[in-house]
């Protein structure tokens, strides 16, 4: 016992009460936790499957060394902006990119991203929404909403991330062969719906919304 | 899983969520963070619920405690504040509105690890064997998180002590 007991407690309880209730969706978590019961039932099974498919077509067709940069210009992206790419970090360097480096820049243009081959491509969110700070927090966040289609697809590549060590914990997002964000991943994110902190500012929040809504 | 085992599960997050997002706070510090904490935990519940329906809430719990300490683990190397020596005295008694606010936020400031002990025993008000077997952690490890923790808060609050009377020029 130390005369800090019942000060911890009644700070703590004070802690507590600054909690706003949350925003959940019960039925989504069920999904969720579904989709999460049978990916661990079918995982190694569809692994060994995968691995059977996918290595041979990988030989035969797939590029040495994919290209991270933005999308192709060729006639069917005429009408559509360039994909989105989620990137897993594999490392970083504290200065702009070399020319002919696979590596990509940052937003500060003093930083360059190289990545890993874990990655996916989406065409578009389906909302990206500035959220105002909340009690108990501090700066603006960039709500994202993925398409139905996207969600499980990104759901495995968070989980992939989460219990690695940094760098590779991070997952850039990269629009038009730019890193906007490169979020650390601590959870596997399988609801379609995240909150990257985007800056102290809402001008800050602001200019990353319009490089990720005018690709 | 059917829809009876789908609507116990909906009820039962309606119910308890108002409670368990204070714990996940408590635990982050953070709304959003806490928020992402409860929703983990809620998903990792409905992936059991078959086995674990009677009792949910001590395994969503358990989950959001482990959840937060491993995820600080992963960080820690980034996270990691250096405190200077602890001072030889405790600290005076911790009364005024100032000296909780203070309390508050070295809380706040703990690792996770050394948060999630505190909490489950002064704010759960667990002994520490059930304290560790919450955690994965052997009773030693409790004590000496326990330990560390207080240390920590007693050297915050001496600062914050010894910068309070502080005169200008």
């Amino acid at each position: 016992m130390t005369e800090l007991d019942d000060p911890i407690t009644t700070a703590l309880r004070d802690l507590a009460e600054q909690a706003a209730p949350p925003r959940l969706n019960a039925d989504a978590l069920w999904r969720a936790g579904r989709r999460r019961r049978w990916a661990a039932i079918t995982a190694p099974v569809a692994a060994v499957a995968a691995v059977a498919v996918l290595v041979p077509l990988a030989v035969l067709s797939a590029p040495a060394h994919p290209a991270p940069g933005p999308a192709s210009t060729g006639s069917g992206s005429m009408h559509r902006p360039p994909p989105i790419q989620f990137r897993q970090v594999a490392r970083t360097t504290g200065h702009s990119c070399p020319s002919r480096s696979h590596g990509l820049p940052g937003t500060s243009k003093d930083e360059c991203f190289y990545f890993t081959h874990t990655a996916m491509t989406i065409s578009r969110f389906a909302s990206v929404t500035i959220t105002q700070p909340s009690p108990g927090t501090s700066g603006y966040w960039l709500s994202f909403r993925l398409e139905p289609a996207d969600t499980h697809r990104y759901g495995d590549l968070t989980q992939k991330l989460q219990n690695l060590p940094s760098p590779r914990d991070q997952l850039a997002i990269i629009a038009n062969g730019v890193v906007l964000l490169h979020p650390q991943i601590v959870a596997a994110l399988d609801l379609g719906v995240f909150q990257i902190y985007a800056g102290h500012t809402r001008a800050q929040a602001q200019q990353l919304l319009h490089r990720l809504q005018h690709r | 899983m059917n829809e009876r085992d789908r609507q116990e599960f909906a009820k039962f997050a309606a119910a308890r969520s108002g409670t368990l997002i204070r714990l996940a706070y408590v635990l982050t510090g953070d709304q959003h963070a806490a928020e992402d904490l409860l929703q983990t935990a809620l998903t990792r519940a409905a992936a059991r619920w078959g086995r674990i329906h009677a009792a949910p809430e001590a395994y969503v719990r358990q989950i959001m405690y482990r959840e937060q300490v491993s995820s600080w683990r992963r960080r820690a190397r980034r996270r990691e504040v250096t405190m200077s020596d602890p001072p030889d005295q405790a600290a005076g008694p911790v009364a005024s509105a100032e000296a909780r606010l203070d309390l508050r936020e070295a809380l706040r400031a703990l690792p996770a690890g050394k948060r999630a002990v505190l909490v489950l025993r002064y704010l759960e008000d667990l002994p520490e064997a059930q304290v560790a077997d919450i955690l994965g952690c052997s009773v030693g490890t409790v004590r000496s998180q326990t330990h560390k923790a207080i240390t920590q808060l007693r050297s915050v609050l001496a600062s914050a002590d010894l910068s309070s009377n502080e005169v200008g020029p």
